[in-house]
């Protein structure tokens, strides 16, 4: 499979309450390193299993919750057909300098969701000083820290406006469906999409409010590192939401928890391997409980009703 | 131990637990526990009587100190507490 266009998801903004706190939380629980800190106070990390100069970025705010995730695209000739396309589909999208408020990056084209969710797509950013071997590499540099996650995975998105926003997604950027859940009426709740092998790269449900968090994930190797991080969750007292499980969409392992300023974290392992040939996998409401916590096969009261 | 009034029960606070916590460990279903962090907003009740500590930073969308509008989860009762939930 020759992976064009948007090759994966890169990036996430998040706002936190408590940046000394969040800081600990990702830096040392997680495991992600810090790669700097911008002049207005942001605070840069990236794990350990990743090239890109940063995958996440902590911005301290009133309230929690993502600024924006970014998608890294193969050229920057296909950030150009998608300005134009954006705006004849009929969405906001503008420029951002490279070099501007992410360090590193090259220019991002930043596009305003039907769902209320800003993305940005970009395809050109500096190697980060840490990165994985790459001349008869070792499995890591420095030996990885707390849960060892090794990058950003993917991230679920509650918002309004779900059909036009997955129509964008896939007709103008390309992903695929993967697998979506229906409700009674016929309409759907969840869509579950990818841009590469990954059985997901986002996932956005269906809600009245835009632009909302439910949570974002950092990838881990197997069902034993899942285990590790639950430990890690409760020797750092930190709010657990459910897990370790699995999930029966993507098949993944998974831990959810909440961050110090309660934006939801998942710890992710494993899922198929996902190829564009494959027809999609449909959930109805009666089963879904089963698609999200395999094992309890009921949803828990806070999965639908807890964002930031 | 501080007593949390709300509606017509009495729930007892241990040491250390915000007055969510204190709902958590006694099944009681009346708030809805989420994120237990101050962000997700779910948690907000009133405190009508008594004193408290802020534990922890909350997101500031619907909360009111002035009022005494809270998250539960980011406030540890000093005394006795009357709340009601929003
Ligand atoms: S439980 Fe989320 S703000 Fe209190
Ligand atoms: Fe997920």
């Amino acid at each position: 499979m020759a992976i064009k266009g948007v090759i994966r998801a890169g990036f996430m903004q998040l706002r936190v309450l408590d940046m000394e706190k969040s800081v600990h939380h990702y830096e040392d629980i997680l495991g992600l390193d810090k790669v700097g800190e911008t002049s207005d106070g942001r605070v840069l990390l990236k794990g350990y299993d990743e090239f890109d100069h940063h995958s996440l970025i902590l911005r301290k705010a009133d309230s929690p919750g993502m600024d924006f995730m970014g998608f890294k695209c193969d050229c920057e000739e296909f950030l150009d057909e998608v300005y134009e396309k954006t705006l004849a589909y009929g969405l906001e999208c503008q420029w951002v300098d490279a070099n501007s408020d992410q360090p590193g990056f090259g220019r991002r084209l930043a596009v305003k969701l039907p769902s209320g969710h800003r993305i940005d797509l970009y395809a050109s950013v500096e190697l980060a000083e840490k990165y994985p071997g790459l001349v008869s590499p070792e499995i890591w540099v420095e030996q990885p820290r707390g849960m060892s996650v090794k990058g950003f995975d993917h991230a679920l998105l509650y918002g309004p406006e779900l059909d036009k926003t997955v129509k964008y997604m896939t007709g103008v950027l390309g992903f695929h469906i993967v697998e979506r859940c229906d409700k009674p009426d016929g309409s759907q709740l969840v869509y579950w999409i990818t841009s590469s092998n990954k059985p997901h790269e986002v996932a956005f449900l269906e809600y009245d409010k835009p632009g909302k968090l439910h949570h974002v994930a950092f990838a881990l190797d197997n069902w034993n590192e899942i285990g590790h991080a639950a430990d890690l969750i409760t020797i750092n007292d930190i709010s657990m939401d459910a897990g370790p499980m699995r999930h029966g969409v993507t098949r993944g392992y998974t831990n959810y928890f909440f961050d110090p300023s309660g934006n939801r974290n998942e710890t992710y392992a494993g899922g198929y391997t996902y190829c564009p040939d494959h027809p999609i996998r449909v959930w109805d409401m009666d089963n879904i409980g089963r698609g999200i916590f395999y094992y309890e096969r009921k949803l828990n009261d806070r999965f639908l009703a807890i964002v930031t | 131990m501080n007593k949390i009034f709300v509606n017509n029960r009495i729930l007892l606070n241990k040491e250390h637990d915000s007055v969510l916590d204190t709902f958590e460990a006694l099944h009681d279903k009346h708030l809805l526990i989420g994120c237990r962090r101050g962000g997700c907003g779910k948690c907000l009740i009133k405190v009508l009587q008594g004193e408290y500590e802020v534990i922890r930073d909350m997101s500031q969308g619907n909360i009111d100190l002035k009022n005494n509008i809270v998250l539960a989860c980011c406030i540890k009762p000093k005394t006795d507490l009357k709340i009601t939930i929003l």
